[in-house]
C-alpha cells in the first residue's frame, strides 16, 4: 500500500514544549499536508486513540520545511530491511541551517556493513533520535507506551526511541528538514545527566550502556 | 558530470572533474612482492578504468618472481620503480607517494597488489569528492572493500567518525559515510595531505601504517568512504590481524604499540584503540595457545615500546 501524506497523523510533542497555532499553522501549509487532530488535540498521546498507522511527531516549536514529510514516508516505505522500520527520523536545524546537536539521532555504531549498505541509500540506521522531526510507527507506540516525560525530562524521547530500536529498525532520513524556533542548548553536566538517567531506565543494551558511559567520560574533555 | 580535458596536452588521460577543478591529474600507486599474477590482474583492471589514471606506478619490493620483468613487457606505459631490498608495505607506499608528489600529480590512488578495481571505481571515488559537503575537496576518499563474496571484508572495515554527529548527518544526505581512517585498498588521497602531513611511516613495514598515515591526516579533517565506488581485496580467506597465518601478527603488535604511542588518534581514541588491540592479543594467544605465539607477541610488544615513534 502506498503511504501518502494523508494516511499520516502529525502531532506536537508535548512533551518537548507547549504545542503552538503556529505550529498547525505550518503543517496545514506543507505542500501535501497530513492529518490533524481536531480542535487542540496536539500531543503525542492523542496518536493512541487515532487508527493511523504512522505518526510524524514534531516538536511543538519546530515548523517543518515545505517538503519535510516526504523523504521520511519515502524511507519508510521503501524495502530497506527485511523488518518494517518503526521510527524514521529527520534533521532539525535551527534559523542559521546548522543541525541542533541536542536534537540529532545516534547511528548504530556496531552494526558497520548495514551502515554502509544504507548509506548508499542516503539513509543512516539509527540507535536512538529525538522526537522533533520523526515519524513512527504506532504500533511502537502501543508496544512502549508514551515517552517518559515525569520521569526523564527532555531526554525521554532518546530513551524512549532507543528503547523501541532495541528489537526494531530506524533510519534516519536526512533530507528531511524542520527548523527549531527554539531548541536546547544543553551543558556538558546536564548531557551527562541525562545519560546517567538513559542508564537506569532498561532501555539500553549492555554495549550501548558502555558506549554511553564512554561517551559521557569524553563529554568531559574541553570541546576545541 | 562535466568532464573536460586539462591543459596538459603532454599527458590526454588528464582530466578535471566537476565544479572541482582541482580534481584533474591522478596517480595510481601499486605496492608489490612476488605475487606477479595478482598484481597483472591489478594492473589490468587498472588500464580498464572508464575515467583513466595519468600515471600508474608499480612499486616492486624486490620481487623474485620476475614481477619487473612481467610489468616492463605487459604495460609499458606504467612506471616502474625496483627497490632493491624489500622495504614492506609501508616502505613501498613511502617511497611511491613520495616519487608520486615529487613529480605534481594532484591525486594519490594507493593500493596492494591484491586490490581489484572495477571499471567505474575511479570514477565514482573522485564523484564522490566532487559531491561532499563543504567548500573544499576532502582530502581523502576511500572505495568500499569487499571480499570475494561481496560482504566487506573484515581487515578493511571502514570506521565511521560517530563523535561528528552532525558532519556524518551531513555526508550520508550525499551518500558519503564520514571516516576516521581508510587502509591502502583504494583510498585515493588528496596532494595537500601530503603537502600538510607528510608521507606513511616506512618503519611499519606491514600492517597498520594505514591506519596510521590516515588517522593522522583526518584527525581534525574530512574523509569519507564512496560506497558506490567498489573493489575487491582478493586475500585467500577474509582475514583479519588475528586469523592471518605467518608471523605478520607480530607487526600488528608492534605498530599498533607505535600508532598508540603517537599522535594520530586522541586520548581517547587511543582508550578504543587499545581496547581493541589487547582484545586481538587475547584472541591470537586463545586461537595459537602455543609459546612460539606468547613469544610474537612479546617480540612485538618489546620492539614496539623500542622503536621511535617516527
Amino acid at each position: 500500500m502506498t503511504l501518502t501524506p494523508q494516511s499520516v497523523l502529525a502531532v506536537a510533542n508535548i512533551g518537548e514544549g507547549p504545542s503552538t497555532a503556529q505550529w498547525r499553522e505550518a503543517v496545514r501549509l506543507l505542500e501535501d499536508p497530513p492529518q490533524l487532530m481536531p480542535g487542540d488535540r496536539d500531543g503525542l498521546e492523542s496518536a493512541y486513540g487515532s487508527l493511523f498507522e504512522w505518526i510524524w511527531v514534531l516538536d511543538g516549536a519546530s515548523l517543518p520545511a515545505g517538503d519535510a514529510l516526504s523523504p521520511l514516508l519515502a524511507t519508510a516505505q521503501s524495502a530497506l530491511d527485511a523488518t518494517p522500520p518503526s521510527i524514521i527520523a529527520g534533521m532539525v536545524i535551527d534559523h542559521a541551517g546548522a543541525p541542533v546537536r541536542s536534537l540529532l539521532a545516534a547511528g548504530r555504531e556496531r552494526e558497520t556493513e548495514l551502515v554502509v549498505k544504507m548509506c548508499e541509500q542516503r539513509v543512516l540506521p539509527i540507535r536512538h533520535a529525538s522526537l522533533a522531526n520523526t515519524l513512527i510507527r504506532r504500533d511502537a507506540l502501543l508496544a512502549h507506551g508514551l515517552p517518559g516525560y515525569k520521569r526523564l525530562g527532555r531526554h525521554a524521547a532518546h530513551e524512549w526511541t532507543a528503547r523501541v530500536l532495541a528489537d526494531s529498525a530506524g533510519y534516519l532520513a536526512p533530507a528531511s528538514f524542520a527548523t527549531a524556533a527554539r531548541y536546547d542548548t544543553s551543558t556538558r553536566s546536564e548531557a551527562l545527566l541525562d545519560d546517567l538517567r538513559m542508564w537506569r531506565t532498561g532501555a539500553w543494551t549492555r554495549g550501548d550502556t558502555l558506549k554511553a558511559a564512554t561517551n559521557a567520560v569524553r563529554s568531559l574533555k574541553p570541546s576545541s | 558530470m562535466i568532464e573536460r580535458v586539462a591543459g596538459d596536452t603532454k599527458d590526454p588521460s588528464a582530466q578535471m572533474v566537476g565544479a572541482h577543478p582541482q580534481i584533474s591529474r591522478v596517480c595510481a600507486i601499486v605496492t608489490t612482492h612476488n605475487r606477479k599474477e595478482l598484481l597483472r590482474r591489478c594492473l589490468t583492471a587498472l588500464t580498464e578504468q572508464e575515467r583513466p589514471v595519468a600515471k600508474i606506478l608499480v612499486v616492486d619490493n624486490a620481487s623474485t618472481d620476475g614481477t619487473s620483468e612481467m610489468v616492463t613487457t605487459e604495460f609499458p606505459g606504467a612506471e616502474l620503480l625496483a627497490l632493491e631490498e624489500n622495504i614492506g608495505g609501508a616502505g613501498g607506499f613511502h617511497r611511491g607517494l613520495s616519487w608520486a608528489h615529487e613529480r605534481g600529480y594532484d591525486w594519490f590512488w594507493v593500493m596492494d597488489d591484491d586490490t581489484f578495481v572495477l571499471p567505474d571505481t575511479l570514477e565514482k571515488l573522485l564523484a564522490g569528492a566532487d559531491r561532499s559537503p563543504g567548500d573544499e575537496l576532502p582530502l581523502m576518499v576511500a572505495s568500499k572493500v569487499c571480499w570475494k563474496d561481496d560482504r566487506l571484508h573484515p581487515m578493511n572495515r571502514p570506521l565511521p567518525r560517530w563523535r561528528w554527529r552532525a558532519e556524518l548527518n551531513e555526508a550520508i544526505a550525499e551518500g558519503l559515510l564520514l571516516i576516521r581512517n581508510a587502509t591502502f585498498v583504494s583510498v585515493a588521497l588528496r596532494r595537500e595531505a601530503i603537502d600538510r602531513f607528510g608521507l606513511p611511516l616506512p618503519h611499519y613495514f606491514l600492517w597498520t601504517d594505514d591506519v596510521e598515515f590516515t588517522s593522522r591526516i583526518l584527525k581534525d579533517n574530512r574523509g569519507y568512504l564512496v560506497p558506490e565506488s567498489r573493489v575487491y581485496h582478493w586475500t585467500a580467506e577474509p582475514h583479519t590481524a588475528v586469523t592471518s597465518t605467518g608471523g605478520r601478527f607480530y607487526y600488528h603488535v608492534r605498530n599498533s604499540l607505535l600508532l598508540l604511542r603517537g599522535t594520530s588518534l586522541t586520548i581517547f581514541e587511543r582508550e578504543n584503540y587499545l581496547r581493541y588491540w589487547m582484545g586481538t592479543i587475547g584472541e591470537y594467544l586463545r586461537v595459537n595457545r602455543s609459546w612460539s605465539a606468547a613469544k610474537v607477541v612479546l617480540r612485538g610488544v618489546a620492539d614496539g615500546m623500542r622503536l621511535p615513534v617516527r
